[in-house]
């Protein structure tokens, strides 16, 4: 028999499940791979009960996405999520944003909306998570807009990171907006929400340090743990997980770095040195410079540091420094600054607890 | 096939142009062959702190553009037949010379000199590219002030850009300061650095009069500084030295009732 490439694979992808289906792939012949796959003896203990994306070059239609939905839960278990489209132009990741943040919630509302232009659409099955309890409903919109001056490239200074290789952080190389992660916690959905009304406004692309490249499967998979470990069961699910770019080195004067991801730093920040996330920053040593967390408008981003002198702190939209200190002491213990009630918090702790 | 080791330190007057002048001194003293090269070019200095300002028929820019050889640009020393220097130009400015055409003249004075010592401008732009070209390894020098530090901090997040191994020497440390509180101690820079430390050189007013003169301190056996520059040569030629600890000049009576 010949062997020709399948129009249909089920691969691992950023951490999750996807589904890559070619584009010229009729639904008749899809539903037949897909069967053909799910009925190998061990896809059963496999795939049953995980989650799964749409990473496809191909269009799908409201019904035929349906139909695919309901065709792989009853053939293999599997729940289908939202449709994640192989390389989104910017505008219309920015309109898929716009329907996620609209359409959250119920089948009901799902299988009302219709398809655009693009064919897009959003899918949300109702998960068995609890439902988020920091909604971003509520969340009011950055009150002061991200500094304009604030450099989109940053110069000539690449971070080294582990292993020796150097990248530099453009920042205005391809943004990659990527929807919501469905196998993550509540918090970070949140996260993806809040950063969609600002989108509009802000042309900042969300920062990627790895720029421009699809996240490495092999080591995401590694870390996140799940095929390797319980295939049946995705462990990490309703645990409180993000992705994190860890700094092995002290960052020195002039140096920046910039994320999407929460950093962490096993060394100091010097003076002079800049820092920013959309999430967490957590400097394993002496943080003295200046670090931006919740970039883009998370305010439940936390900054630690086991010697807290930073000569300015930043979370999304809120400012501050830290008081003159009359004695330099030499003994000080580690701190997390938070953001409660309009203000920026700066809490001694023995242990972080968000 | 020699070294070639940078002497940089991002601010301007912490002791660059003089660390050059009597570390390499030192080093020709215990018989290598040294090259001195200034790279401050259109404020040359290194001349003036060796005494060979008068000597002076060719320079560096002349040799990287090929007016001369490079033989006919150095400049032997008055006493020791081992150090040689290389002075820069004082017409030109720092755009004359670019990092490749450093580079190659490095290379070639790395054939016949054990150490080649670039004496690097203050700064970040093109005169520290062009010093930090033909660099193998780097001393960065610091003061204990805050300004300094900040600034040796720039430079060794920039030295490690380039892949160069930098070691940490501390000027001017005044030790009455350092025990009253009004000075950084050398814990301190080195907590904010974190590079290791090749030596200490105390504050000394020997250091004036010997510029002047254009007699490096190291040849003035009184000298604190003297002797500290002494020691760092030989810790750079693989020797472990400890860094003594330093102790201010008390007086008599002071011994009994002063603090320790």
């Amino acid at each position: 028999m010949k062997s020709k490439k399948p129009l249909v694979e089920i691969k691992g992808l950023g951490g999750s499940l996807g589904l890559k289906i070619d584009k010229q792939a009729t639904l008749s012949t899809i539903e037949k791979e897909l069967t053909e796959i799910l009925r190998r003896p061990d896809s059963k203990k496999f795939f049953h009960g995980a989650k799964i994306t749409l990473a496809s070059g191909r269009n799908f239609t409201l019904e035929e996405f349906e139909r695919l939905k309901t065709f792989l839960f009853q053939e293999g278990g599997l729940q289908l999520l939202e449709e994640k489209k192989i390389g989104p132009s910017p505008k219309t990741a920015l309109n898929f944003l716009k329907k996620v943040t609209r359409s959250r919630g119920t089948t009901e509302d799902v299988t009302q909306t219709q398809p655009t232009d693009e064919g897009s659409s959003t899918v949300e099955l109702p998960q068995n998570e609890p439902s988020a309890s920091n909604t971003p409903k509520d969340v009011p919109p950055l009150t002061q807009p991200i500094p304009e001056d604030l450099p989109r490239k940053v110069e000539s200074q690449p971070v080294s990171l582990e292993g020796g290789a150097t990248q530099s952080l453009d920042l205005s190389v391809s943004p990659q907006i990527e929807p919501v992660k469905e196998d993550t916690g509540p918090n970070t959905e949140s996260v993806k929400e809040d950063t969609a009304p600002n989108l509009e406004n802000q042309q900042e692309a969300p920062m990627d340090a790895l720029e421009g490249k699809e996240p490495d499967t092999t080591l995401n998979d590694k870390s996140h743990g799940e095929a390797t470990v319980n295939p049946s069961e995705n462990l990490f699910k309703n645990l409180n997980t993000s992705d994190a770019l860890l700094i092995r080195q002290t960052v020195h004067s002039g140096q920046n770095i910039n994320s999407k991801s929460s950093i962490v730093v096993m060394g100091d920040v010097n003076a002079g040195a800049e820092v920013r996330s959309e999430n967490d920053i957590i400097v394993l040593g002496s943080l003295r410079g200046m670090v931006h967390a919740g970039f883009l408008g998370n305010r439940k981003a936390v900054i630690f540091a086991i010697r807290m002198k930073p000569t300015q702190i930043r979370i999304a939209d809120m400012i501050t420094q830290p008081p003159p200190q009359d004695k330099q002491t030499k003994f000080s213990e580690p701190e997390v600054a938070f953001i409660e009630d309009e203000y920026i918090i700066i809490e001694t702790c023995q242990k972080l607890r968000v | 096939m020699g070294e070639a080791i940078v002497i940089t330190s991002g601010k301007g007057g912490v002791g660059k142009t003089t660390s050059t002048a009597n570390i390499s001194t030192a080093l020709a003293n215990s018989g290598k062959k040294v090259v001195a090269v200034d790279g401050d070019i259109g404020l040359r200095n290194l001349d003036i702190i060796l005494g060979l300002e008068n000597r002076i028929v060719y320079n560096l820019v002349d040799v990287v553009k090929k007016r001369c050889r490079a033989r006919q640009a150095l400049i032997r020393d008055k006493k020791n037949n081992n150090l040689f220097l290389l002075p820069a130009s004082q017409v030109d400015d720092k755009s004359a010379v670019n990092p490749d055409e450093m580079k190659e003249l490095c290379d070639e004075l790395k054939q016949e000199f054990d150490f080649v010592l670039i004496d690097c401008p203050a700064g970040i732009e093109q005169g520290f590219k062009n010093a930090l070209a033909g660099a193998d390894r780097a001393i960065v020098i610091s003061t204990p002030e805050v300004s300094s530090v900040r600034d040796a901090d720039r430079i060794i997040g920039l030295l490690q850009h380039h892949d160069v191994p930098a070691m940490l020497l501390i000027n001017r440390i005044s030790v009455q300061m350092v025990e009253s509180g009004e000075m950084m101690s050398k814990e301190d820079v080195m907590d904010i650095l974190a590079i290791d430390l090749l030596g200490l050189v105390v504050e000394d007013p020997e250091i004036v009069v010997a510029g002047n003169q254009g007699i490096p301190v190291v040849l003035n056996g009184s000298s604190q500084a003297g002797q500290a520059y002494h020691r760092i040569a030989r810790r750079i030629l693989g020797e472990q030295i400890e860094i003594p600890p330093f102790e201010q000049k008390k007086g008599f009576l002071s011994r009994f009732f002063g603090r320790r």
